[in-house]
Parts: C-alpha cells; structure tokens; sequence
C-alpha cells in the first residue's frame, strides 16, 4: 500500500482531501436537526454513496458519529461531548453572536446590528457597517429607551407581562423627542398594542411610514423561555433592502440564523432590571 | 486500519482532552505518528475550523468548529429546555449555581447550568463529561443501578484505561437524585460548599419533587441522544 509519506505529490494532496471529506461529513450531520442517510447526504453533499458510506464508517468508528435509534440513518455521536475547550462553553451572547453577524452581512450586504437590555434601555454592542450608502451610522453603546423604535420595541416584546407593566411604569412619561416620528411609543397603550403585533410574529420586517427612505428586518435571539438575550437587525436603504427583496431573502437569512437561536437556548437570558 | 482521517480524528480527541495548546511534535510523540502526518492532518483539522493556532503560537487549541459540534449535540438533549425553568427556581432559592447532569453511556454529563445570584460561581462548564464515580452527580446515578448493570460499569471502569483525573478539594455540592421509574435518569445538583438548610432546603426539595413529576408524566423528554447506544460503546 502506498503511503502519504511515500506517494508523490498528487498523493499527499488526495491524502488530505479524504480527510476533508471526512469532516465535511461530520459538519453536514451535526448541522441537521434530524438524523441523515447516506444517499440523502451525498445528494447535498456533491460526493459519491461509497464515499459518504467510507466518511460515516470512520466517523463512528471513533465515536463521532452514530446510527439513530432505527439503525438507518446517522446521527452525530457521544464523542462531540469531549469537543468543548476545557475553559468552558461560550456563554456570552455577544461572542456568540459576532459570526452570525458576519455571514448576515456577506450574505446581504447591509448593515448588521446586534443590541441587548442594558437596564431600561436597548444598546447597540456590536454592527458591521454596509458599503457606500447604508442605514445610519453605527450606533454603538447609544441608549434608546425600550418602548421607544420599532427595534426596541422587539426587545420589549419578548419579556413577560409584569415585566413590560414595571417597565412603563417606570419609565413614565413615555413621550419622547425623537428624530423620526415613532407615535407608538407616546403611550402605554401604543407600546401595548405594538407588542402585541410584534409577539404574533417570530420578527419584524419594517420601514417607518413617517419615514420612507429605509427598511428593516429585525430577529429576536432568545432563551429556553423565549426572553430574549438580544435582537439582531438588518437594515438597508430601500432601493436595495425594500420588504419584498427581505421576504424573498428570508429563508436563506433564518437559515444563518438557525444555529445561534439553537445555541442561545442553551443560555439563560439575565434578567430585566427595571430600576438600574 | 488506520486512514488519514482516523488519524485526525485522534488528533482532535488529543487537543481537545488537554488543559493547554499543543505543539505538533509533542501530538506526534504521544500518538506515535510522524510529525508530517500530524502537520497535514492540524492542517485539515484547521481548514475545518476544528482547531486553531493559540495566539498565533504554533500550539493548537480546539477551534470555534469544535464549540459549535459540542453545543450541536448538547442541544439534543430535551431534557435540558425542560428543566430550564425549574434550576433558576433553584438557583434563585439557594443564590448558588444549579446544574443538571445526566447519563450517557457510563458518565455522567453536566447539561446545563444556572448561574445564581452570588459573586462567586464554581460550577463546572456546561458539557463536562465524567465517568459515574467521579463526581458527586455521577455517584448518585450509580447508587441506585440495578446489580447487574454496577457489575457492567465495574468490569468498564477496570478495563478502561483512563488517566486519573485532578480532583478539586475546594468543591462541594449538594446533590438531588431524579427517580422515574425506580431508577435515576438526572442528578441536580447545587454548586456551592454549603448545603442550603432549613426552610431553603424544603423549597430546593418541592422543586425537585416538581420536576421528577415530570419526568413520571413524560420520561421520553429524559432520553437523550444516545439512550440507544450500549453503554461501553460511549468513550468520552
């Protein structure tokens, strides 16, 4: 048998690229909530049925990968449970979220937000600016009250009743100076009815009607109990970002964001500290 | 046999199972391969985002790949969303951090942890995986075995070569069984050196009587992924 060490170079290189096979394998099997066959992943996969078979073979032999409880299909493995760094798993919202930023933006091209509760307010902790003409500028640590924007509004929504009761009552008066209308925000009955709307959909896909140049698509990432950690938003000039091109951009959007909402379940959102 | 991908696979399990980053010589010498073989296959490893260069060292440490695969199968894990509601009950009951710890295969693994509300937190990483007798969780699922399956995970325990592992002596923790079925299919346990007393205690108990209710009502929720796999079969 020839070995790497020994092959020419052509060898070595098909060498590393079974590996790489490998591991794609293992990634696509991880990434699907559901357990996989072999035709099924080669078919998404672009290899050959006997080299998914070889991939599968390997991965459970060590451990990464497992038949399912029908004996048919694969699952991912006991032994991704040793994967973790030894420092701990990532429990910090905005670490975890900072790729998806990243591919939410090399998707889209727009400009990309991800906000959190900072006591009564929503702040901006981490964006990725678009090219040329774009949305606003990053607003990064400026504090917008949590009744105030649509974006906030979100955050808001995806907190309990007595919680959303305390806040307004704490932030009386509601009305605002804002730079662009927001008349929703002016009472508490405004805010009421918003979350309403706002809760019948998992997100928000909005432009200001007082304010037409601008749309946005904004996510809520939450925990186990559906409180949200933060929100994530899309937002691009209308020309190019109008709702119609988001909607059709949809599925590849939620498709990013798929693995941070699984993974921020994991995490237990802080809690809502009205009086800070 | 061994592929090139079996290979990097060990050499996967090896940097993750290290407390610290590891340079190729030092994997080639303990897996006994050359240190080219090990060179190309970091090199497909990293490609993979399964591991990474610390600090532009030539050291490796596990990558963001990694993470992402480990949190993938944790959130299969039903159980974990279930009890969400219950640890932060008692997480805020007794101010101390709560876990969740449930078998698979002959470990015990921590599957989700609740922060409490003091300044000091000692719960392990979501995700630490330990054999049963190992950790006070792990011991309380043992306890209640059926005889033949303790002289199963006796005969694994043996024969496993495992190396002994750090034993922390600063840490302490109250551990609450979770029976269904006269068996123990999950361990709480409060992550502090104190044991909660008095009324806090009664109210950690009520809480946990709550959730094995639960885990009467629906034991399908308390299987994990790997229920199905024999339990020597399961190297973690």
């Amino acid at each position: 048998m020839i070995t790497s060490e020994t092959s020419p170079e052509g060898g070595k290189r098909y060498r590393n690229q079974a590996t790489r096979r490998v591991l794609t394998v293992l990634l696509a099997l991880a990434d699907a909530p559901q357990p996989r066959g072999v035709s099924e992943l080669s078919r998404s996969l672009g290899m050959n049925k006997n080299m998914v078979h070889r991939a599968l073979a390997t991965l459970a032999s060590a451990g990464y990968a497992a038949r399912d409880p029908s004996g048919e299909l694969y699952q991912p493995g006991p032994r991704l449970l040793s994967l973790s760094r030894s420092s701990g798993a990532e429990t910090d919202i905005v670490a975890l979220a900072h790729p998806v930023l990243e591919r939410l933006h090399a998707l889209t091209h727009e400009s990309v937000y991800l906000s959190i509760i900072v006591g009564r307010n929503r702040v901006t902790v981490d964006d990725i600016q678009a090219e040329g003409a774009r949305v606003l500028r990053s607003q990064r640590g400026h504090p917008v009250p949590l009744h105030c924007t649509k974006m906030s509004r979100v955050l808001l929504a995806h907190r309990s009743n007595s919680e959303i009761a305390d806040y307004l009552r704490a932030a009386a008066p509601l009305h605002r100076e804002q730079h662009i209308p927001d008349p929703p925000s002016e009472t508490a009955q405004g805010v009421w009815q918003d979350i309403k709307s706002i809760r019948m959909s998992g997100h928000v896909l909005w432009r200001n009607p007082h304010h037409t140049s601008a749309a946005y698509a904004i996510f809520p990432v939450c925990d186990a109990e559906d409180r949200a950690h933060a929100i994530i938003t899309i937002g691009g000039p209308r020309e190019r970002f109008d709702i119609p091109q988001i909607e059709a951009r949809l599925p590849e959007i939620r498709g990013v964001l798929e693995s941070l909402e699984r993974e921020a379940r994991l995490i237990p959102a802080p809690v809502f500290v009205v009086d800070a | 046999m061994s592929s090139s991908a079996a290979r990097a696979l060990r050499i996967l399990d090896e940097i993750a199972a290290s407390d610290r980053p590891l340079g190729v010589s030092e994997i080639a010498r303990t897996l006994s391969l050359p240190a080219g073989t090990v060179f190309r296959s970091l090199d497909a490893l990293s490609r993979a985002g399964l591991v990474a260069r610390y600090r532009e060292s030539s050291r490796y440490i596990s990558g963001p790949m990694a993470e992402h695969l480990h949190r993938s199968v944790i959130a299969r894990f039903p159980i974990r969303e279930v009890c969400l509601p219950y640890l932060r009950q008692l997480a805020s009951i007794s101010g101390e951090t709560v876990s969740l710890h449930v078998p698979a295969g002959w470990f015990a693994v921590r599957i989700c942890s609740v922060p409490g509300t003091g300044e000091v937190m000692i719960s392990g990483a979501p995700g630490t995986a330990q054999p049963l007798h190992e950790s006070p969780a792990g011991q309380a699922i043992l306890a209640d075995l059926p005889k033949s399956e303790l002289a199963a995970y006796r005969k694994w325990s043996k024969s496993a070569s495992r190396l002994p592992r750090m034993r922390r002596k600063d840490r302490g923790e109250t551990v609450f069984p979770i029976r269904a079925e006269q068996r123990v299919i999950a361990a709480v346990t409060i992550d502090a050196p104190f044991a909660p007393a008095g009324e806090h205690l009664s109210a950690c108990r009520d809480v946990v009587a709550n959730i094995e209710t639960l885990a009467l009502a629906q034991p399908g929720l308390f299987a994990g992924p790997f229920s199905h796999l024999s339990a020597d079969a399961i190297a973690l």
